[in-house]
Parts: C-alpha cells; sequence; structure tokens
C-alpha cells in the first residue's frame, strides 16, 4: 500500500475507535450497556444487522465465490425475507412485551431453567466457535497487503474492536456499525465503478453478459437440481465413489437456499443474541419490526451486487489474464527450488490454457447470434475455461501442501485471496486505502456486535442467574465489561486455532448450522407445542443437536439442510416426549 | 430480570397495517426471485460435461 492509502487506513480505524468509545455516556447500567436504553432509532438498528451479518467474509469470500462458482451463493439469503417477515410476527412481540435482555430468559419463562442455561450454552459455544473465523478471515487480507505474520493481524483486530466494545456497549457496537456499513457500500461501489469502467470499453454489457453466462457464472436461480437422487448417500459410499448423487449433497440451490436458508435465517436472526440483542434497543415493536424488514428488502440484492463484482472479477482477469496463484503462501511455495521444475511446467501449461481461453472467448463474443449461436464455439469456450480451472487447481494442489485423511495430496482453495489480490494491483490511491479500511469495517462490524452479543448472555443468563443473583447493577455492569475483554481475548485465540484453508463464509455457515436448527426448535416448540414442558425442551435440544451430528458424520447432505433437520428434530422429540408425559401423568 | 418494562405504546405501523407490509415484504422478494430466475434462464449456460 502506498503512503496516502495508510493515511485514508489509519485515519477511519482511529474515526471508529474514537466513535466507540465516545458512546460511554449511554452505558451506565446494564439496560444502557447491553440493549443502548432502548433508545435506539430502527434504521440505525437494520444498518447494524445488516452490517453484522455483512462481515469481512462478505467481502473476501463471497466476490471469492462469484469468481470461483458464479452466482448461486445469493440462493443461500432466498429464505431471509420470509424468515424477517415470520420473526416479524411471531418473536417480536413475545421479545417485546417482557422486559427481557437476552432471548434466553423467555426460555426460562416457558420451559424452566435448565432449557435457559442449555440454549445459553449452545449459543456461547456456536458464536465463540464462528467469531475465531469472523477474526481470522480479515487478518488473512492484512498478512498479504502488508506483510504481517497472521497472528499480528488477528491481535491488531482483536484489540481494536474489543476496545471500543468494552466502553461503549450495544450503543458504540450499532452507531459504529452505521459507519462502518457505509464504508463498506461505499467500497463496493468503488470496486464496482473500476471494474467496469475497465471491461465496458472492451466489450459492450450484451457480450460481458455472454461471455460470464456461457461460463456457467451467471447461475443466480437454478430450479432444477444437478443431482437427481432422492435419497442421501452415506459418506463412505460418496468417498468410495459409489451410489446416486443426491438432491441433498446439492451445495446451492433454489429449494436449499428457500428452505434450508429460511431455517438458518429464523434461528440467526430470532434465536441467536447478537442479532436478536438489536430488537430489544428499540424504542418499541414498530421499530424493532422496521429494523429486520429493512434487511428483508436490502439483503438479496446486495449480495447479487457483491456476487456480480467476483464475476466481473472474472471477467477481467478473462481479459487481461490471471495470476496462476493468488494466495501468498502459494506464491511463496512456488518459488522453492525443489517445486520450481514442476511449477514451471504448471505455468507453460497455464500460459497456453489462458492463450487458448482468450481466444475462445474473441470467437464466442464476436458471433452475432450469441453464444448458442455456434455449439461448437461454446464447447471450445467451455473446455477452454474448464482447462484454466483444472491448470489452477493442479498447482494449489502442489504447492498448498494440504492432504485428505489418506495423507495424499488436495487441493488448498484460494477463494478468500482473489479479492485481495485484484485491489492490490488494480486499485488507485486512496480507492485502496478505503477498501481495506471496507473489509476492517466489515470484520469489526461483526465482531463487535458478538463480543457485547457474548458478555450479555454470560452476565444475564449465567452470572445474575446462577452465581450471584442479587448482585447489584453497578456491579453486573462492571462484569459485563470485564467479560467482553475476556471474551475479546479467548475470541483472538479462537482465530489463532482456525488460521487454515478452506472457504472461510461456508466455514462461517457450517458452525452455525450445527446448532442452530436446534436453538430455533426449542422457540418454535414454545410457540407450537403448549404442552411441552422443560423435559420435553431439554430431551428435544439434545435430540436435535445428536440428530445433526449423526446425519453429518454419516450421511452426504449440505449443511444448510442441518438447519431443517435440527429444527424438526427437537420439536418431534419434544412433541413425542409431552405427549408420553401427559399420558403417564 | 429487573430492568424497565417498554415505556411507550407502539408507533403504528406504515402502509396502514402490518399484514400490507409484510405483503409487500413477501411481494417483493418473490418478483427479485423471479427476475433472477429470468437472468439466469436467459443468459447462464450450464456447461457440459467434460
Amino acid at each position: 500500500m502506498r503512503t496516502v492509502d495508510w493515511i485514508v487506513f489509519a485515519a477511519f480505524l482511529i474515526y471508529v475507535v474514537w466513535d466507540g468509545m465516545r458512546r460511554r455516556d449511554t452505558a451506565r447500567d446494564l439496560e444502557g450497556y447491553f440493549a443502548g436504553g432502548r433508545r435506539i432509532p430502527w434504521w440505525a438498528a437494520g444498518l447494524s444487522i445488516m452490517a453484522t451479518q455483512a462481515s469481512a467474509i462478505t467481502i473476501l469470500g463471497t466476490t471469492g465465490q462469484g469468481h470461483e462458482f458464479g452466482m448461486d451463493f445469493v440462493q443461500t439469503y432466498f429464505g431471509l425475507p420470509f424468515a424477517m417477515v415470520l420473526l416479524c410476527i411471531f418473536l417480536v412481540p413475545l421479545y417485546r412485551s417482557r422486559a427481557i435482555l437476552t432471548p434466553y430468559e423467555y426460555l426460562e419463562e416457558r420451559f424452566g431453567p435448565l432449557t435457559r442455561t442449555l440454549a445459553t450454552l449452545i449459543f456461547l459455544l456456536s458464536r465463540c466457535l464462528a467469531l475465531g473465523v469472523v477474526i481470522y478471515a480479515p487478518s488473512v487480507a492484512l498478512s498479504a497487503m502488508i506483510g504481517l505474520e497472521t497472528w499480528q493481524s488477528v491481535a491488531i483486530i482483536g484489540t481494536l474492536t474489543t476496545l471500543y466494545t468494552v466502553v461503549g456497549g450495544v450503543s458504540a457496537v450499532i452507531w459504529t456499525d452505521v459507519k462502518q456499513m457505509t464504508v463498506i457500500l461505499l467500497g463496493l461501489a468503488l470496486i464496482l465503478f473500476v471494474l467496469l469502467r475497465d471491461l465496458l470499453p472492451i466489450y459492450s454489457p450484451g457480450q460481458l453478459l455472454d461471455l460470464a453466462g456461457a461460463a456457467g457464472k451467471l447461475n443466480a436461480l437454478e430450479v432444477e437440481p444437478e443431482y437427481g437422487g432422492l435419497w442421501p448417500r452415506t459418506l463412505a459410499a460418496a468417498a468410495a465413489g459409489g451410489g446416486t448423487p443426491s438432491f441433498w449433497e446439492e451445495k446451492y440451490n433454489v429449494w436449499s437456499g428457500l428452505f434450508g436458508g429460511l431455517f438458518l435465517h429464523l434461528s440467526y436472526f430470532g434465536c441467536d443474541h447478537s442479532q436478536a440483542q438489536r430488537l430489544l434497543t428499540s424504542r418499541d415493536a414498530t421499530q424493532s419490526r422496521l429494523s429486520l424488514l429493512l434487511s428483508a428488502f436490502a439483503k438479496v440484492p446486495m449480495q447479487v451486487v457483491v456476487l456480480a463484482i467476483g464475476v466481473l472479477m472474472w471477467l477481467f482477469y478473462a481479459v487481461h489474464g490471471q495470476p496462476m496463484l493468488y494466495k501468498t503462501l502459494h506464491v511463496e511455495r512456488a518459488a522453492t527450488v525443489e517445486l520450481q521444475p514442476q511449477v514451471q511446467a504448471l505455468e507453460q501449461r497455464f500460459a497456453a490454457a489462458l492463450a487458448e481461453r482468450t481466444a475462445q472467448m474473441q470467437r464466442l463474443a464476436a458471433l452475432p447470434a450469441g453464444p448458442t449461436g455456434d455449439p461448437a464455439a461454446l464447447r471450445d469456450y467451455q473446455a477452454a475455461v474448464r482447462a484454466v480451472v483444472a491448470v489452477r487447481r493442479e498447482a494449489r494442489t502442489l504447492v498448498g501442501g494440504a492432504t485428505d485423511l489418506q495423507g495424499r495430496p488436495k487441493d488448498d482453495p484460494d477463494t478468500n485471496d482473489i479479492f485481495c489480490r485484484f485491489i492490490l494491483d488494480q486499485m488507485p490511491p486512496i480507492v485502496l486505502g478505503l477498501i481495506v479500511a471496507a473489509i476492517f469495517a466489515a470484520a469489526m462490524s461483526s465482531i463487535d456486535s458478538v463480543l457485547n452479543a457474548l458478555s450479555g448472555v454470560t452476565v444475564v443468563d449465567l452470572y445474575r442467574r446462577w452465581l450471584r443473583p442479587r448482585c447489584s447493577e453497578a456491579h453486573a455492569l462492571r462484569v459485563g465489561k470485564v467479560l467482553t475483554l475476556a471474551w475479546g481475548l479467548l475470541a483472538t485465540a479462537m482465530a489463532l486455532f482456525f488460521a487454515g484453508g478452506g472457504s472461510v463464509v461456508e466455514r462461517i455457515n457450517e458452525i452455525g448450522s450445527f446448532f442452530y436448527g436446534s436453538l430455533l426448535g426449542v422457540f418454535t416448540l414454545a410457540l407450537t407445542v403448549p404442552r411441552a414442558g422443560g423435559t420435553a425442551a431439554v430431551a428435544g435440544l439434545l435430540a436435535g443437536m445428536a440428530t445433526v451430528l449423526c446425519v453429518r458424520f454419516t450421511l452426504k447432505v449440505e449443511f444448510l439442510w442441518f438447519n431443517v433437520i435440527g429444527c424438526v428434530a427437537v420439536v418431534a422429540v419434544g412433541w413425542l416426549v409431552a405427549s408420553m408425559r401427559r399420558r403417564t401423568a | 430480570m429487573s430492568t424497565s418494562p417498554s415505556p411507550s405504546a407502539d408507533s403504528p405501523p406504515p402502509l396502514g397495517s402490518w399484514p400490507r407490509v409484510y405483503a409487500l415484504v413477501c411481494l417483493s422478494a418473490v418478483a427479485v426471485m423471479a427476475l433472477l430466475w429470468w437472468f439466469t434462464a436467459h443468459h447462464n449456460l450450464r456447461p457440459g460435461p467434460p
């Protein structure tokens, strides 16, 4: 980065920390610290909800997804608007008619203390694990850009975010989120502008659509499943290459997005305190509903734009030539003496594959009737696109150092590094600094919310519930601040643990999906089975998590479905136990 | 909990009633999905087998 970029970046960080810390006046009691004094306007809470979900992963991982796999990831969000409506109807009145600080307080009222504590522990475990990944993602970017070690980047992000969250509480979280979301949107708009300014003089919008579409990158909504099987294969059969691939193992399609995504987002926004806390910070239920509905309107279009940036980056590289390796670690390993002969051979094949892809692209773009006008040209273009992908995969496998369970070398994906490489190489001065600031803004806006939520749940649902029920407000507030600091340190340590390869964006959702279905299930049980009591709820919760774990380790099923499976299992077992106990009684 | 309850009555919903607001959200979501379906159907060509 140039000096001017550093100035922009540092100015942003200083401003955010200052802005967060000056909110300390509103954090004078427990309700001020964890619920913003219930005076946050709906639009600020709504932007904060969006900023928390739009972590650095939205920028790094999702643009990488667009570059590598096209737009199919947007389908994950199709259930979100409907989830928001259901939450407005069922959960917002439930929360706002009670003077609660966390959703798990309601569970005690409905099922007793054991269910509340179990749900609390599930939340703490799942969020702490996921938070490690959220800190790790932007640290990769920082390491790649300025040559720091990953642990140093993790320490910087973790420390700054923890600092203002400890001092300012949820008000600091929300008001810094508003500024961070603004910088994120500005950064995305600038990248879009730079890409279009480069590509449009070379190809018309119609040609760009044809080229991306012919490469299978415009797969925004797939109705027809790719795999025909109805029953999921076992993992053993899949590993041996046997059985018919089933509908359930297709990662993203409209059905998994609508149903799996519906359950995922119901749980994330309604039962995960890092998001549900916003519903408790507004003045009344109307304001809480409006803050949720902002995401219902804006999230899917925003994801479309982010993925489109990824596809445009792919087109940019297709036009101008692309690096064989994006990850800094890969590039360094490729330069080592022992790998040089194999890397040189791969580089020659890659150069040939790129030249062939460029030639086929120009041939396809010149067709007056579009790509379907000449099936041979389309076939050759798609083969050339596949050839580039294959050589890149081979190169990543060679230099990545990743191995499978049998110790064989395997692909080490660089999905999260594509965006970093692009902005470092292509962005003009000041814009680069602003976009790096946007990546950090995205990271901090997600981390601060979770830190405040983890601390709030620990104080309200564990400390004040079990350890010091009669402690004063001032004492609880002090404990809350100390716990925010402690969670910040622990999450930073978790980030170091997670410092591995793979697509970060998927890993976050996978971690959530292990627990989210069950968490949602217990709230659903509370609302739909009036006779269910504490025993039914606890049995359901345990059964839900056990079912998800069984499915995860035996069947080839994609993670979005875990949310549906977990929720259905909790409600079914809870209903069964409630019925049996009633009969026994 | 010892915290104070929600201090004021709910302010009125936009468009006069919540069912109208929810209908608008659902319709706009369906419209966006229909647009994306049309976009995929017209522009995306799923690559054939190698």
